[in-house]
Formats: C-alpha cells, sequence, structure tokens
C-alpha cells in the first residue's frame, strides 16, 4: 500500500507545494513502517511549524479592514450582551411562575437558559482563544522584527492559545459549581487581549481572520436562542397568566440584544463581501526572490 | 559562520540535502538515491521534505521549474557557503578526534 494518503494529514498549504512532488516521491519509493512513521511525524511537524502554512494575506486591503471590523465586532457585542442578559434576567419571577404551572413553559424557559448558558460558554472560550491567537500573531510579528526566531520558539507561541482554551473551559467548569468564580476568571480573559487584536494588524493570516466568521456566528446564535425564548415566555405569560408581569427592563433589554445581534450580523455580512488580492506561493516566492 | 540551530532535528538532513546538491540539481527521489550512496544513510520522505523545506525558507536551496510531477532543487550561493562553513567545522571535529585517538590519555 502506497502512504500517499497520508499526505493528507499535511497542512493544506504545505500539500498545495509540496504534495505532488511528494506523491511522485512515494511512487518512486519502497514503503516501510518507517515511511509511515515517518510520514506522520513529517505531517506533525509541518502542523507545529507556522512558517510552514502560514502564508501571507491574500484579501484586498479593503475586504481586510472590513475582516478586522467583523473580528472586533464579537468582542465589543458579548459584553454589552452579557450586561443586557443580567438585567433581563433579574425579573424574570413571572416566567418562574409560568414555568411552574405549564409544562410547555418549562421546557421553554429551560432551552432559554440551557442555551444562553451554552452560547455564552462557548462564545466566551472561542472569543478568548480568538484574542489570544491574535495576541499570538502580534508577539510573532514584534518577535520577528527584533530577530530571527527560532522554529522551537515560534512552535512554543503557537500552543499558547490552546493553553488559554483549556483555561477558558476549565473556568467554564468551575463556574458550574461557582457562578461568579467563573465569571471572575473567565470575562477577563477576554477582555484585556482585545490590544492583541489592534497590534496583531500586519500579523493576521487567513486561517486564524476566518475564525472571526465561527465567533461571530457563535455569539449572534447565542443572541438568537435568547431573543427567542424571551419572546415565546413573554408572549406564553401573556396568554396563560391572568396579570402577567411586564417588568421595566425588559423592552429595552429586549430591543438592545436585538440591535447587537443585527450589528454583529451586519459586519459579518459586509466582510463576506470584498476582493481578493493575487496570492504567491509563498515559499517559491521567497526562494526565486 | 551561517547559524543552523534552528534546524533542530533536521540539521543532519539539512547537510546530506546541502552536500547531495553540491554536485548538482535533483529532484527528491534522485536526492534519497544519492544520499544513501555516499552515506549510507537511508532518508525518509517526511524527513527529506521537512528538512527541503526549511532549506528552501532560508534561501540555501531554490526550486526549478517541475518535470513531469518531480521538481528539482539546486544549491544557491549562499547554500555552498553554509555547506562550506559546516563541513570546516566537522573537519576540525574529525581532526581533532583523530589527534586525541592516536596520542590518548
Amino acid at each position: 500500500v502506497r502512504p500517499t494518503w497520508l499526505i493528507r494529514l499535511y497542512p493544506r498549504e504545505w500539500r498545495q507545494r509540496y504534495g505532488e512532488e511528494m506523491c511522485a516521491l512515494l511512487g518512486q519509493h519502497k514503503a516501510t513502517y518507517a515511511t509511515f512513521f515517518d510520514l506522520l511525524l513529517g505531517a506533525l511537524d509541518a502542523h507545529l511549524d507556522p512558517q510552514a502554512w502560514r502564508k501571507p494575506m491574500s484579501f484586498s486591503p479593503e475586504r481586510l479592514r472590513k475582516l478586522r471590523t467583523a473580528a472586533a465586532t464579537p468582542f465589543g457585542v458579548f459584553p454589552l450582551f452579557f450586561v443586557l442578559w443580567f438585567v433581563i434576567s433579574r425579573g424574570d419571577d413571572s416566567w418562574r411562575y409560568l414555568r411552574e404551572i405549564n409544562p410547555l413553559a418549562s421546557v421553554v424557559y429551560d432551552i432559554l437558559y440551557i442555551g444562553q448558558t451554552m452560547g455564552s460558554e462557548l462564545s466566551l472560550a472561542f472569543l478568548a482563544a480568538l484574542a489570544l491567537e491574535f495576541c499570538t500573531a502580534a508577539i510573532l510579528a514584534l518577535h520577528a522584527v527584533r530577530s530571527e526566531s527560532s522554529d522551537t520558539r515560534q512552535s512554543a507561541f503557537e500552543l499558547v492559545p490552546l493553553a488559554a482554551c483549556i483555561l477558558v473551559v476549565a473556568a467554564a467548569l468551575v463556574r458550574g459549581k461557582f457562578d461568579w468564580l467563573g465569571t471572575v476568571v473567565s470575562l477577563p480573559l477576554v477582555l484585556p487581549l482585545l490590544i492583541g487584536l489592534v497590534l496583531s494588524k500586519a500579523a493576521l493570516n487567513e486561517s486564524t481572520i476566518r475564525l472571526v466568521l465561527v465567533a461571530s456566528i457563535l455569539v449572534v446564535l447565542t443572541m438568537v436562542t435568547t431573543l427567542a425564548g424571551i419572546f415565546v415566555l413573554q408572549v406564553m405569560a401573556a396568554i396563560l397568566l391572568p396579570s402577567p408581569a411586564w417588568p421595566l427592563q425588559l423592552v429595552p433589554g429586549f430591543v438592545g440584544i436585538c440591535i447587537l445581534a443585527a450589528s454583529t450580523l451586519w459586519s459579518l455580512w459586509r466582510s463576506l463581501n470584498g476582493g481578493t488580492a493575487p496570492s504567491v506561493p509563498p515559499d517559491v516566492g521567497r526562494a526565486n526572490a | 559562520m551561517r547559524d543552523s540551530s534552528d534546524l533542530g532535528r533536521f540539521s543532519d538532513p539539512s547537510l546530506l540535502i546541502l552536500s547531495s546538491l553540491a554536485s548538482g540539481s535533483k529532484h527528491g527521489y534522485a536526492m534519497m538515491m544519492d544520499i544513501q550512496e555516499f552515506s549510507g544513510t537511508k532518508l525518509e520522505p517526511g524527513t527529506l521534505y521537512g528538512a527541503l523545506a526549511r532549506l528552501e525558507r532560508r534561501g540555501w536551496v531554490e526550486p526549478l521549474p517541475s518535470k513531469d510531477r518531480r521538481r528539482p532543487y539546486r544549491i544557491t550561493g549562499e547554500g555552498m557557503q553554509a555547506l562550506r562553513e559546516q563541513l570546516a567545522s566537522i573537519q576540525r571535529v574529525v581532526k581533532t578526534g583523530l589527534r586525541r585517538l592516536a596520542n590518548p590519555g
């Protein structure tokens, strides 16, 4: 069996550059167990070697600007959403009462809270990881300017977002038991790291910036789930309860979350439209320079 | 002297590749065969391309237009200089080692 399928384990940019010639070589080479192991190790090395797969940005400056705005939006929107949700959920006495008297309302109530909590935790974890990725990119850019850094050191920097992600997920798990502690630990991880977004102006790569779309979609989904839950519960309260409560903060909070969701969607939509600059395979370009 | 410390575990394969390309441009398989012939070391494809990618990034080797899916590589002037320096360094170690073996104690 020719181990050419193992080349699929290499990063996409690597395969585009070396895949064909490696396939040609494997066609002539007599594969042994050592070849399989060597290719597995090579694929792992290529993933851990940031210079091997990070290619220069091929987005046009206009598209890059829109993407940066789309990247910054969920960072700004999410804390505001969190505050609005906190304010709205203080006046949910009638929902709680409704939950006790109506089984359907009980299901909607649970979906609202579970969806809101899980969406928030996921968004938070993702935003923290993303912010740290920006920070890492910024550190790498500064480092590269100062000196030609070693591959090992750059690989170590690559592990920082992973470590942050684990930290935030751990914080989210702790939050289940100690509500205030999780919030105290996880929220500050996101906000100061927004600085990374500003610093990483020239250092973002395409794979990182595409993650922005995932972060925006997560934040929007969390907000839409929350809005839908609030809407359904309030309609049910109006129908089923003789004198439903309309807390003062409900309507402004609801409208506020609508505006936040719309602005995130709008910036996301804008970032999807824009030109791309012609890209040159980085390694060939450098080698021929 | 050109620093090759960041080549890590690829420093030995890199030296073999540069030595192979010093006699003329070669594609991957030809390099593997040549290296096995002159050094007895059998480089596997993953190691070969891991080292080749690093050498290419450093500008010590450069790709030539590919022929029927196989892309030949050639050593650059800077690669030649790096190879000379590394071989000279090895030569000093060999000389010292042999001298000390001849006069032990």
